[in-house]
């Protein structure tokens, strides 16, 4: 009798944490949202916005740190590595697929699963206004007389806007005939291009719309579906009659094995953050989009995405 | 006389070590597929050599300053003023030794224990007896450095297991 | 006229001063801290500078800017460990100094060339905006490539007695700039299949390990006794700066203060650059250049004023084309942005008030920057009486910390380690520091810009003799190399005489 007592008494100390465990105790500390990219830059400042309503929605504070480096690949082999409890989560851009292909990495694929998307930024070319072309037909045109002549530059291999850049001339079909320089960031090549060094930039809207506003520098096409509103007399490509969509997303991930109740719980917060009136505010003021997608949707994505990109660095020519 | 050992010493462990780079860790480090015009392995390459070269020059300055004094001969390997004594570096050894160990052990115990534990160690190791004066100051210092930079510049320390 | 008043009137306001003497000390302390850079200390105000007027903002970060560019220096100064990576050639004589018990005069002369080089720098950004920016943007790839051989010939006048080693540091700092990815291709190089290395060796990393951690272990070949002395308080004979001391340093200043303006404005390059071209020009200059490195005021004096002078320079390109000279007005770029400022060639035309406020401010922070910072000295200077045995390894944790905080990575604090057994090795068999560090810091630009500029010309070498700056900059590279080597052997034989 005593015996079967103290089995009983056993299972149940054994039973009770586990099962506690399974209850939705979440978060009773901060979560650490981790940025691969260096402090005060953009994806800093983008992710930095979800800080401020967390404590609202999610009872706790979210902390945001920067872990730079390899385009990213630092911080997502932190949180790749972190104990999947939910309190690490990445913030990354669309390097994360592209370094996965592009760079050996100590990640796969599958050790993160989406959360939310938080940003998407569609990319265009940009040249000088005196260039002798106005559009992307006209440029092509020009390409194929003064073979060797174009050339266009992007913040480093790798980097979301080398890809999206090489995917826009790709489309183009212009790929063999044009230089490609790398410049340690868009700022730099923009600088070359004004001084007539090179011809064309890769970059998102943000950083060349003073220039394009003050007539220096005129926007050849946008990689987006549809145009956007920061610059609305820029023609798209795909209006153009060239195959060029693919814009730059940003979003949440957490490691893939978290618990499903916990994902579900950051799931919830994350869509009342993003789409709360405060954050959208503050988004357009610092020149950011206003999107959101759940996690479903955006898991989704992030799986098109790496099919996609697969075949598209090896179409280009950037992978074998 | 020294001098001019050390520098004959110098120049040929600079010729070793560009050798060793250019025939083992420049292929091994380096790998890259199809040719441009200038490869990726160009730049150390051509440093190497010039580093070889100031190398042998080195080492030549050393060994004519020797023949002049009579000195290049047998007596290279056994003149007092020729050997590099390790025993003379041993203080060295340990510090770098230990301040590698504390910074693996950082990743298990956290920042404040780990640099608490070892600031008292270097401070007994510099010259300090008093273990508990030394406990002391380790505390504070370490404790003002993480507030600081914590609280005030919002750097995220390491943190150990005990989650701190 | 009136828009000028407008914005001045701005100023005349309590919050605005204590903005600006705030961001000053947040700027003192953050560069004074090994691993704080200037960039983080906006970084770290900006969301603070949201809740506040824009004339209290844009006081506050130009206060950090203009204090952290000071701040590096007090650690250099004081514990030889550069506190930003501006300050690292003010370590070469600032800690000798302070070796020599002359702390104070250097710190005071630190601050004094740093006021300079602000006011200076903000005087040419006020006067030469537009033609500097037209002549920023004649640079491309080949004249970034003549720059950085320019900078890279005067290392053979830093090299000291032995020019052969001085060249064997210098293709030792160049190599260990190859580290990571290749600027063109993305290839990985010495990388080890470590992903923390992906991006190079850190720049604080080998500063602070170079510097700072192999002075540290030469000094620990002392013995534990002689360590735990006391410092000996009598040994401080002439430390404060005598206003002749400073006027004598004005040619020094003012030249310096251009160099650091000129490279500010070209965007890309900034104080790390800047410090060391107008320390090796400053010592390429001198009539006695030998004594730079055992501890004199001009060694200070030209970095000082240089990197401050940065600060006006990188404002040039931001204000008349919205591209930031530097990365700390890359930040600047941010936070101007959220305060509804547009930095970009329409601000002169739609904004000139927001110009003339950032004008004011900048000239404000350096006035901030002289008092707040003569009060900080004699309080700093308390540092230098603590003993070795006390010192040192405080001095080790800070070093720890530091390269940690740049990138919240503890790789970077290991690599410091083992670039301070480097920097010890040597150290002892004389080899000089200071061209490695300089040939580092020019390394990545030095070979991008080559490899960018062939690729433009499709590998022909023509590009760099066709067009004219980039030729002179590189007669005048080949030039400066052998008037320094000449000047070298003259000066060996002349000690050898002796």
């Amino acid at each position: 009798m005593k015996k079967a007592m103290f089995t009983l008494v056993l299972i149940i100390l054994l039973v009770l944490p586990a099962s506690l465990a399974a209850a939705p105790n979440f978060p009773v500390k901060p979560v650490e949202v981790v940025v691969g990219f260096a402090a005060g830059g953009g994806t800093h400042l983008a992710a930095e916005l979800l800080t401020l309503e967390a404590t609202t929605y999610l009872g706790q504070p979210i902390q945001v740190t920067c872990k730079p480096g390899a385009g990213g690949a630092i911080g997502a082999t932190y949180v790749a590595a972190a104990k999947a409890d939910g309190y690490t989560l990445l913030y990354a851009t669309m390097s994360l697929p592209i370094s996965l292909y592009m760079d050996s990495v100590d990640f796969s694929e599958n050790d993160f699963v989406g959360l939310a998307l938080a940003s998407d930024v569609a990319p265009l070319l940009a040249v000088r206004s005196d260039a002798p072309f106005n559009n992307a037909k006209e440029m092509k045109d020009w390409i194929a007389v003064n073979p060797g002549k174009f050339s266009w530059s992007h913040p480093g291999v790798g980097s979301t806007l080398h890809v999206l850049g090489a995917n826009m001339l790709y489309a183009l079909g212009v790929t063999r005939q044009v230089k490609e320089v790398p410049f340690k960031g868009t700022n730099e090549g923009i600088s070359a291009v004004l001084g007539g060094h090179v011809t064309a930039v890769s970059s998102f809207p943000a950083t060349v719309l003073e220039q394009v506003r003050a007539g220096k520098m005129k926007v050849i096409g946008v990689s987006s579906s549809k145009r956007i509103a920061e610059l609305p007399d820029a023609p798209t490509f795909i209006e153009q009659g060239f195959k060029a969509t693919l814009t730059s997303t940003r979003g949440i991930f957490a490691p893939a094995k978290t618990p499903k109740d916990v994902l579900a719980v950051l799931d919830k917060t994350f869509a009342k953050i993003i789409q709360s009136e405060d954050f959208q505010k503050r988004a357009i003021k610092l020149g950011e989009p206003v999107v959101y997608a759940d996690s479903a949707t955006f898991n989704a994505m992030y799986r098109e995405q790496l099919t996609m990109i697969k075949d598209l660095l090896k179409e280009i020519g950037l992978t074998k | 006389m020294e001098k001019k050992y050390a520098d004959l010493r110098s120049g040929i462990v600079i010729i070793l070590i560009c050798a060793l780079l250019y025939f083992w860790i420049i292929p091994a480090q380096i790998k890259y597929r199809g040719q441009a015009d200038i490869n990726p392995d160009f730049f150390p390459r051509l440093l190497v050599i010039c580093g070889a070269l100031c190398g042998l020059l080195i080492a030549l300055q050393g060994a004519f300053g020797l023949k002049k004094a009579g000195r290049l001969n047998r007596s290279v390997f056994t003149d007092p003023e020729a050997k590099v004594s390790f025993k003379k570096y041993l203080r060295q050894f340990v510090f770098l030794g230990s301040a590698l160990i504390y910074l693996f052990v950082m990743n298990c115990t956290g920042f404040i224990i780990a640099s608490v534990l070892y600031l008292t160690f270097l401070l007994m190791f510099f010259g300090h007896s008093k273990f508990h004066w030394c406990l002391m100051k380790s505390v504070i210092f370490v404790g003002v450095v993480y507030l600081v930079f914590s609280l005030a510049f919002k750097i995220s320390f390491p943190q150990g297991i005990l989650g701190f | 006229m009136n828009i000028f008043f407008n914005s001045l009137v701005q100023f005349v306001s309590f919050e605005v001063i204590l903005g600006i003497i705030a961001g000053v000390a947040v700027g003192i302390i953050g560069g004074g801290l090994p691993g704080i850079s200037p960039s983080m200390c906006i970084a770290l105000l900006l969301p603070i500078s949201l809740y506040l007027p824009t004339p209290v903002a844009i006081g506050l970060m130009m206060g950090s800017y203009q204090g952290s560019m000071f701040g590096g220096s007090v650690s250099a100064i004081l514990i030889n460990t550069p506190g930003t990576a501006s300050a690292a050639a003010t370590t070469i004589d600032g800690y000798q100094m302070a070796l020599n018990g002359q702390s104070g005069k250097a710190l005071r002369m630190a601050l004094f060339a740093s006021c300079s080089g602000g006011i200076i720098g903000t005087m040419i950004l006020l006067a030469m905006a537009k033609p500097l920016s037209s002549v920023a943007l004649k640079f491309g790839p080949p004249e970034y490539f003549g720059l950085m051989l320019l900078s890279l010939a005067l290392i053979a006048g830093i090299s000291g007695k032995s020019l052969l080693k001085g060249l064997v540091s210098g293709f030792l700092g160049l190599l260990i700039s190859t580290v990571g990815m290749d600027p063109i291709l993305g290839t990985r190089r010495f990388t080890f299949r470590n992903i923390n290395l992906a991006d190079g060796l850190q720049t604080l990393s080998v500063f602070i390990g170079v510097f700072a951690l192999a002075e540290v272990l030469a000094q620990l070949s002392q013995s534990r006794v002689q360590l735990f002395k006391k410092t000996d308080p009598l040994n401080v004979i002439d430390n404060k700066l005598s206003f002749r001391e400073f006027w004598d340093q004005k040619v020094n200043i003012v030249k310096s203060s251009i160099i650091g303006a000129l490279i500010g404005v070209l965007p890309g390059i900034g104080g790390s650059t800047a410090c060391f071209v107008s320390y090796a020009e400053a010592q390429r200059r001198s009539k006695h250049p030998e004594k730079f490195g055992t501890g004199i005021l001009e060694g200070i004096a030209a970095p000082e004023a240089a990197n401050n002078a940065v600060a006006g320079g990188a404002l040039v390109p931001l204000l008349t084309l919205g591209i930031p000279g530097d990365v700390v007005t890359a930040i600047l770029v941010g936070a101007l942005i959220v305060h509804g400022i547009k930095p970009g060639p329409l601000l002169f035309i739609e904004d000139i008030g927001s110009v003339y406020t950032i004008y004011i401010a900048l000239f404000l922070a350096v006035i901030a920057l002289f008092f707040v910072g003569k009060l900080g000295i004699p309080f700093f200077s308390k540092i230098v009486k603590l003993r070795k045995a006390t010192l040192l390894p405080m001095i080790f944790i800070i070093c720890v910390v530091g390269t940690y905080a740049n990138r919240s990575n503890i790789f970077d604090s290991m690599t410091m380690i083992g670039l301070g057994a480097m920097g010890f090795i040597l150290k002892k068999n004389k080899f000089p520091i200071a061209p490695l560090v300089i040939s580092f810091v020019i390394g990545a630009q030095l070979e991008m810009s080559l490899r960018q500029s062939l690729i433009l010309s499709d590998y022909s070498i023509s590009i760099f003799f066709t067009r004219p700056i980039s030729l002179v900059l590189i007669i005048g590279a080949v030039v400066f190399s052998f008037l320094m080597v000449r000047r070298n052997r003259k000066l060996a034989a002349k000690t050898a005489e002796n």
